[in-house]
């Protein structure tokens, strides 16, 4: 198929008009005067440049980039939609040549008809691209994933292309062979697509971690404002509460019977608002480990939700302890539980906690309510005996295996007035 | 001689308050304490602890004491030269610590304040009954106990409460069980067999104290201290142990 030479100039030149056409409906970035800028003086090079080399594809990407990016910032957005117009424009050329291959005879020359009908076509296709682009909102889409892995990826498709056409042309098989470049258009089209939908749902779950870990982060700070607010609050508890007990008192050996009302009524009013929270441990705040932490937390709630009465105390800041923090927290974890299961078992359901430390140890104790029980403690450290059928044991077993592995671990046991107490003494 | 009872409190309407009931219970239920000291400041108690060394006192103590020390430094100084001192805190409920107050310096009893006055007087009152009768036991009987620490913490278990010890599988320590408890701690059988008398040895490796056995059979040679807890004697031992039951 030969084109007539004007014809073919006519063609590039409408082809170039195109790209911009196409661009500018989809893109909006940079001011007017650069706009025109950019189609002013780039339409005329990248024609000029066509009619004697092949790289002419490349001059409206990098130009458009640079005029119409903000300085000295990355757009991949916007070199994306220049990189997809190139990209658009290039195949919907190679579309309309197969079409024209196939229904115009060959051995003759290609008019200004046969162009008009080429361009037509194109103009028809590029519409609807435009329109549908439009219609499912594409540019947000395009806004969201913009990366420089898209941008590679367009690239690498328009580089594969250009290189395939380039040789089509340069042995002079062009029409031959287009048809081939359509079907090699569509492989590498899906072969991308298909990495780009690899890419993003990667990109997808390493945002959503990035969101959760920001989220952690987040709440533990705001963790650690409420306790500072719980300690200042208890403190000024405490200096009220006084306070009133003390004006109680000189109200009474004055015998003022009306001031004394007045203060008991201010009282009991108080107590209202000065009342313990669902979740008051204020000692919480001196533990410093987050794995001791986060497990005292989580079974001083499970507690709770079984009616345990709780108490927590630990006076001095916990950080670390002397054995490896994963089997400590495993011991604790054994023992909370079983107090927590014996003491939601009887009737004075009470928990009590404490982390002792000083120069030479570290202590936890537990103490729980338990309905008594006729099987020695000696015999709940065996494996598998338990004080219920159907049950796996107490863990004691677990507990006297890290007895034997860490030589600076006590464990003792005690029974006292319908409490059952262990304590853990970690030697440093 | 009457035992000294130590009154500290930063509040001096609570103060009086608190001196009022204990010099009302000192009037009609014993001679054996007097008030030897009341006083804002913690700093008046330890002055006084240098200069009288007062033995087995009866303290009362505020936690929070408007001073560079609180209640509980100046508790482990009074523990420090009054070894045997009854401690008991009197707080409100929110500064409570009782487990970690009875680990640290032995405290006897907790008061709080922020309840009806009948509540607070009894519980004082209570407690100085229970600190007598410390008092009382521990002139009667000095080397009852039995005694053994773990890093700082000593443990002093009734002798009547002991069934008996026995090596643990980690070396150079032993296992004790009690009628409500069970240790470990660093000890060898041949030096608590010679601190403790009263523990009998029925084999190389057990030693029991006999006042606490609930069954003995001989024929099968074993030994039972409750429903869960028994052991086997050495065949010589059958005489010696009969002879010592029959004392």
């Amino acid at each position: 198929m030969l084109i007539d030479t004007k014809a073919y100039i006519l063609r590039s030149l409408l082809d170039d008009l195109l790209f911009y056409v196409l661009f500018f409906s989809i893109n909006r970035q940079g001011t007017v005067r650069k706009r025109v800028i950019f189609i002013l003086f780039f339409l005329p090079i990248t024609f000029l440049v066509e009619l004697y080399s092949d790289i002419s594809d490349v001059i409206p990407i990098l130009s458009g980039y640079y005029i119409l990016k903000v300085k000295k910032e990355k757009d991949y957005l916007l070199l994306n939609d220049l990189l997809f117009c190139t990209f658009i424009i290039f195949c919907v050329t190679t579309l309309s040549s197969t079409i024209m291959v196939q229904i115009l005879p060959h051995n003759r020359i290609v008019g200004l008809t046969g162009i008009f009908i080429q361009l037509f076509v194109e103009i028809i296709v590029i519409s609807v691209i435009i329109f549908f682009y439009k219609k499912n909102k594409f540019h947000t889409v395009a806004e969201k994933y913009g990366s420089a892995t898209i941008a590679c990826l367009l690239i690498y498709l328009l580089l594969v292309i250009s290189l395939i056409s380039y040789a089509a042309h340069y042995y002079n098989a062009y029409d031959h062979f287009v048809f081939g470049i359509m079907i090699f258009l569509i492989i590498q089209t899906v072969f991308v697509v298909f990495l780009f939908l690899k890419i993003l749902t990667r990109q997808k779950a390493k945002y959503k971690a990035q969101i959760e870990k920001q989220e952690l982060e987040n709440l533990k700070k705001y963790t650690e404002s409420l306790e500072k607010q719980q300690q200042q609050l208890s403190k000024f508890r405490h200096d009220y509460k006084n306070l009133l007990l003390s004006f109680k008192e000189i109200a009474k050996s004055d015998y003022s019977v009306v001031l004394t009302e007045q203060i008991e009524m201010l009282e009991s009013y108080s107590d209202k608002y000065l009342d313990k929270g669902e979740f008051d441990y204020k000692a919480l705040y001196n533990i410093h480990n987050d794995f001791i932490k986060s497990l005292l937390i989580a079974k001083l709630h499970q507690a709770k939700k079984l009616d345990v009465i709780c108490h927590f105390e630990c006076q001095k800041p916990l950080y670390d302890v002397m054995i490896p923090i994963f089997d400590c927290v495993r011991i604790l974890g054994i023992l909370l539980d079983n107090a927590i299961e014996a003491a939601s078992e009887c009737d004075n359901r009470s928990l009590n906690l404490m982390v002792y430390q000083d120069d030479s140890q570290i202590e936890f104790i537990i103490k729980n309510t338990y309905k008594k029980l006729n099987i020695s403690i000696e015999r709940l450290q065996k494996r598998g005996i338990s004080t219920k059928k159907n049950h796996s044991g107490l863990g004691l077993d677990t507990i006297q295996e890290f007895n034997q592995k860490y030589p600076n671990i006590f464990i003792q046991y005690q029974q006292e007035d319908g409490f059952f107490s262990a304590q853990l003494i970690l030697l440093k | 001689m009457a035992y000294p009872i130590i009154l500290c409190e930063d509040q001096i309407i609570q103060l009086n308050q608190l001196e009022a009931i204990v010099q009302t219970y000192i009037l009609f239920h014993t001679d054996l304490f007097k008030v030897e000291i009341k006083t804002q400041s913690p700093i008046e108690v330890i002055d006084y602890l240098e200069k009288c060394n007062p033995k087995q006192g009866t303290y009362f103590l505020d936690i929070d004491l408007a001073s560079s020390i609180d209640g509980i430094d100046l508790a482990e100084q009074i523990r420090a030269t009054d070894v045997q001192a009854k401690i008991i805190f009197v707080t409100t409920h929110d500064e409570m610590m009782p487990l970690t107050l009875r680990r640290r310096v032995e405290a006897l009893g907790f008061v709080t304040k922020d309840q009806p006055l009948d509540d607070y007087r009894a519980e004082i009152v209570e407690l100085l009954t229970l600190a007598q009768q410390r008092i009382d036991a521990t002139r009667e009987c000095q080397e009852c106990d039995f005694k053994f620490s773990i890093g700082s913490q000593m443990f002093s278990i009734d002798k009547q409460d002991i069934y008996l010890i026995e090596p643990s599988s980690l070396p150079h320590r032993v296992l004790l069980n009690t009628k409500n408890g069970h240790y470990e701690f660093y000890g060898n059988l041949r030096d608590l067999e010679e601190k403790y008398p009263y523990l009998f040895r029925i084999n190389r490796n057990c030693l029991v104290n006999l006042k606490n056995m609930t069954e003995i059979n001989f024929k099968s040679r074993e030994i039972k201290f409750d429903s869960e807890l028994s052991r086997q004697f050495a065949r010589g031992k059958s005489n010696k142990i009969k002879n010592l039951l029959k004392q």
